[in-house]
């Protein structure tokens, strides 16, 4: 990701190079990385540069903001967690830049509704499903989950089967959902807990009931009926 | 639900920065949805209002929030399609295109796709655009009181889906559209059967302005109503019809072209009064576009491969599998590991029936896409809610919301 690419990718992409050379000159300790993939420009920044760069590049005719969002990259250790992820379009000439900077887990992001006001629902998005705060937002509160909820879904530790009913929200605590939602599927009723169908599978006794299989071991030694 | 219901009152106390100094039992704050037939999903707006006038407003979103973003990171790239043709659920077809292209464009094989596949993607996707422009019109028509409209549009709307049904066997949630290409052959009948829907619309055209264009009723209620500036429209990052409505001229398939759009003669209508009538006047020169693309591309509809052979990638036909190993052997690999793209990130935008559809997908070089994220237009579109309602009358907030053609399952994700 340090090395940009030359012209040889699909089609010539002239005028983020320009940009690029003027960001690197503009702002020569903000920019960290570039790269070009697929035809694509990448630019890295830090992130206490980050309003200054996007102010700069919206003035140099990257006036649309297509896209606000963010990565989570919690493995990586050297530089903040999260990737905050900003897609530009120049809509006179068509050219589309992407920049990005990295956040750590608690630190605070620059609100950009400065720049584009209509980036006010993105980091909504991204302080609830990521949990990363952006300083100077008019309106943090949480857009998709429910006011007191606790958790941050798209992190990467967050279980993609979600909490057990009526958890993780206000004083409740979250407890990760480990068993069947029946009285018979508690726990001990399987050891297949998780993202799995046989998680919500009939308990034992009532499937000798419907299967009639020779061989079938569970079956058998279910006991009841037959 | 984003605001906690206890907290909030009914009435606002008189130290509340509205109204004139009179009597603050005058302001009152309601609840318009999420259950509500005018809200075009479940929406919930908090209104706060002075007799019929709006003073703020305030969207609340997230009832369809089914985490389809976090679900793609535990899928395959083959998997994660279906999930796409839930978020727009009025226009799957482009969802999936969004998709495909984002992961074609990933996989580096975007000039790989056969030309029976690119065009027969443009002729469903404008098909898939006047199934969901006729579900607009006739939704809103039946907010604004205009009642018939309704299941003429439908009516149209059936010989599409119909086309849909015998090119997939599903009339909505095709995911036929599929990465490198399409995921099974145009049938034989598929030419005749949309030039019959091709013969048959533009009259249909020209009934629906005939109800409505010039009908004094209709005018009342949108012309003047919900005015966006065209700075508003870049400012709040809008698109689509909304931003043409509003001086904008701006159009992905003739600005950024992808799937050879570039080959075909279209117009791209605009207004500048940028009010509820301009929106509607835009999408009704839409419905005219579209028709003439799909025309186009009908004609130029060549033979051939509908999806890229490579079988690492795209799964063998279902046919080839019962006698050729290697057949067996791709499909299943791609079904049970899937196939790994390389390592990087892509964005790919197309222009949606209601803006600009965006696919963020980044890859770690794994089977399964490590971020998928959807620049859903409808988001932006709902966000913009206030700028429309705020000191408008509360039978525009009707008006408004059905001029700006939001899909809820794309807002909320």
């Amino acid at each position: 990701m340090t090395e940009q690419t030359t012209v040889e990718e699909q089609q010539p992409e002239p005028l983020p190079r320009t940009i690029l050379d003027d960001l690197r000159d503009l702002f020569p300790a903000a920019v960290q990385a570039t790269a070009s993939f697929r035809a694509e420009a990448t630019v890295v920044v830090a992130l206490d540069s980050l309003l200054a760069v996007l102010a700069y590049i919206k003035g140099r005719g990257y006036n649309y903001l297509e896209d606000l969002t963010a990565v989570d990259w919690p493995e990586r250790e050297e530089a903040g967690r999260f990737d905050l992820v900003y897609q530009l379009l120049s809509l006179a000439t068509q050219q589309t830049i992407r920049l990005k900077t990295q956040v750590a887990e608690d630190e605070l992001a620059p609100t950009i509704t400065t720049l584009w006001p209509g980036a006010n629902w993105f980091e909504r998005e991204i302080s609830d499903l990521f949990g990363i705060e952006f300083s100077g937002h008019p309106d943090p509160r949480r857009l998709f989950m429910p006011e007191g909820w606790q958790g941050y879904p798209l992190r990467k530790d967050y279980p993609i089967i979600g909490y057990e009913r009526g958890s993780g929200s206000g004083a409740n605590p979250p407890v990760v959902h480990q068993y069947g939602s029946r009285p018979d599927q508690g726990p001990g009723a399987n050891n297949n807990a998780g993202w799995s169908p046989l998680a919500i599978a009939p308990a034992a006794g009532t499937r000798a009931k419907e299967i009639n299989r020779e061989g079938d071991e569970r079956a058998s030694q279910s006991g009841q009926g037959d | 639900m984003a605001i906690d219901v206890a907290s909030e009152q009914l009435t606002v106390q008189s130290d509340q920065p509205y109204g004139d100094g009179g009597d603050p039992r005058r302001i009152t704050k309601i609840n318009l949805g999420p259950q509500h037939p005018s809200t075009h999903g479940v929406l919930r707006l908090i209104l706060t209002l002075e007799g019929e006038t709006v003073l703020e407003c305030v969207p609340d979103v997230g009832f369809l929030h089914t985490g389809i973003e976090k679900t793609a990171e535990f899928k395959t790239y083959h998997q994660a399609l279906t999930l796409t043709d839930r978020m727009d659920y009025l226009a799957p077809l482009s969802n999936n295109l969004g998709y495909s292209l984002a992961v074609e464009k990933l996989l580096g094989m975007t000039e790989k796709i056969p030309e029976r596949a690119v065009v027969g993607r443009v002729v469903l996707v404008e098909l898939q655009r006047i199934a969901s422009h006729l579900v607009w019109l006739g939704s809103s028509a039946l907010d604004l009181g205009a009642m018939s409209v309704f299941l003429y549009c439908m009516q149209d709307r059936e010989m599409i889906l119909d086309i849909f049904e015998l090119v997939s066997g599903v009339r909505l949630m095709t995911s036929y559209i599929a990465i490198g290409g399409l995921s099974a052959d145009l049938p034989a009948e598929f030419v005749a059967k949309v030039q019959q829907f091709v013969d048959h619309f533009p009259a249909r055209i020209q009934e629906y302005h005939n109800l409505l264009t010039d009908n004094e009723i209709w005018k009342e209620r949108t012309i003047g109503v919900g005015i966006l500036s065209q700075q508003q429209v870049i400012d709040y990052c809008l698109g689509g019809p909304i931003a043409r409505a509003s001086g904008l001229d701006w159009d992905l398939r003739r600005d950024m072209p992808y799937c050879g759009y570039d080959h075909y003669s279209f117009n791209v209508p605009t207004r500048t009064e940028g009010d509820a009538y301009a929106r509607y006047r835009v999408r009704m020169d839409e419905l005219t576009e579209s028709h003439k693309i799909v025309q186009q591309a009908l004609h130029a509809l060549p033979g051939g491969p509908w999806r890229v052979d490579d079988p690492k990638i795209v799964p063998p036909p279902k046919y080839e599998i019962g006698t050729s190993m290697e057949a067996l052997i791709h499909h299943f690999k791609l079904f049970t590991a899937g196939f790994r793209p390389e390592a990087g990130e892509v964005y790919q935008r197309i222009e949606s029936p209601r803006g600009m559809l965006g696919f963020y997908i980044v890859s770690d070089g794994g089977p399964r896409p490590y971020r998928m994220h959807v620049r859903g237009p409808s988001f932006v579109n709902v966000q913009a809610l206030p700028l429309l309602m705020q000191g408008g009358m509360l039978a525009d907030v009707v008006a408004n919301l059905a001029s700006m053609d939001f899909i809820l399952g794309e807002v909320d994700r």
